[in-house]
């Protein structure tokens, strides 16, 4: 006899242990507590079906929900308008707008001064060709 | 799977029908009693044990799944109670494991005979588990639910059991039959 079979054997061999009403005053403590309840009615499609059907919805609530979403939003600003660039100012217009006593005076005298040396080199030139 | 001749009684008692309730409850207590003495309860924890397991069973019926013995589901809920209460008690005084594989003065286990080696030799929980497949005949699936670890889990406790058992058998040969270690 293996021990699997002596083990089965020996199970038997084993008294109860139970007091002999302890079976009648389970079923009286359960009897007192009242109507069994009802067991779930199980769903009358197959667990991929339901799950698909779940994401499903879930997904559509995601979208019901973005759109909704974008809709309470306020309204976006309207885009810049293109602004100009300002045009740079033209010399005579930095010449006005210096405000330093004495300027055009100063600004004269210097365009003389190069003239003058322009004259020279133009002279310094001509007198250095041969021809 | 379900018992043989309760799974008729468990849809019953799942479709909320109280007698066929207690006609499971009736032929199920005293095993589970018995269960519960001989890995290590003493009287009044078991019937305490027994009471909460019952009542929990008929306020969770409707979440029964017959496709399980009714067995298994109410050994699986006496576990779970047998565990809660443990669990209280260890805050107070740690007692490490389920004080299950301790003989008691209420031992139900004949001295010397092969259950009564068998708690010597095992830890608690092959113990319980060996209880489970070979005294109460519940699948290693069964054994696996009722203890809340893998099928695979189960199939390896049961056959370390064997061999550990079969070890000591061997080393004590003059308590065991010839027939049973040829």
């Amino acid at each position: 006899m293996s021990i699997p079979d002596r083990l089965r054997r020996a199970a038997h061999d084993i008294p109860g242990t139970a007091p002999p009403d302890l079976a009648a005053r389970m079923q009286a403590l359960v009897a007192a507590q009242g109507a069994l309840p009802r067991a779930l009615r199980p769903l009358p499609w197959s667990r991929p079906v339901v799950w698909a059907a779940a994401a499903g919805l879930l997904l559509a609530a995601a979208l019901l929900w973005g759109a909704l979403a974008e809709r309470a939003a306020p309204a976006a600003a309207p885009p810049l308008a293109p602004r100009a660039l300002p045009s740079p100012p033209t010399l005579d217009e930095l010449l006005a707008t210096t405000g330093a006593p004495g300027a055009d005076q100063a600004v004269a005298g210097e365009l003389a001064a190069l003239s003058a040396d322009l004259a020279a080199v133009l002279g310094t030139v001509r007198g250095s060709i041969p021809f | 799977m379900a018992d043989g001749g309760d799974d008729r009684l468990a849809s019953k008692a799942a479709a909320g029908d109280a007698a066929a309730f207690a006609a499971l409850i009736g032929a199920l207590v005293p095993r589970l009693h018995r269960w519960l003495v001989a890995t290590g309860c003493r009287h009044h924890d078991a019937e305490d044990v027994v009471q909460e397991a019952c009542l929990r069973a008929h306020r969770a019926i409707g979440r029964y799944d017959p496709r399980w013995a009714f067995s298994t589901w109410l050994f699986t809920i006496a576990h779970r109670v047998r565990l809660d209460q443990a669990g209280r008690r260890r805050e107070h005084a740690p007692l490490g494991d389920l004080p299950c594989a301790e003989p008691t003065d209420e031992d139900p286990l004949p001295p010397g005979g092969l259950w009564a080696q068998a708690r010597a030799a095992l830890s608690a929980e092959d113990y319980r588990i060996l209880w489970l497949h070979y005294a109460e005949d519940q699948a290693p699936g069964d054994c696996a639910r009722v203890l809340g670890i893998s099928a695979i889990a189960a199939r390896v406790r049961l056959h370390r059991a064997r061999r550990r058992l079969e070890v000591v058998l061997r080393a004590h040969p003059a308590s065991v039959p010839a027939e049973v270690l040829s």
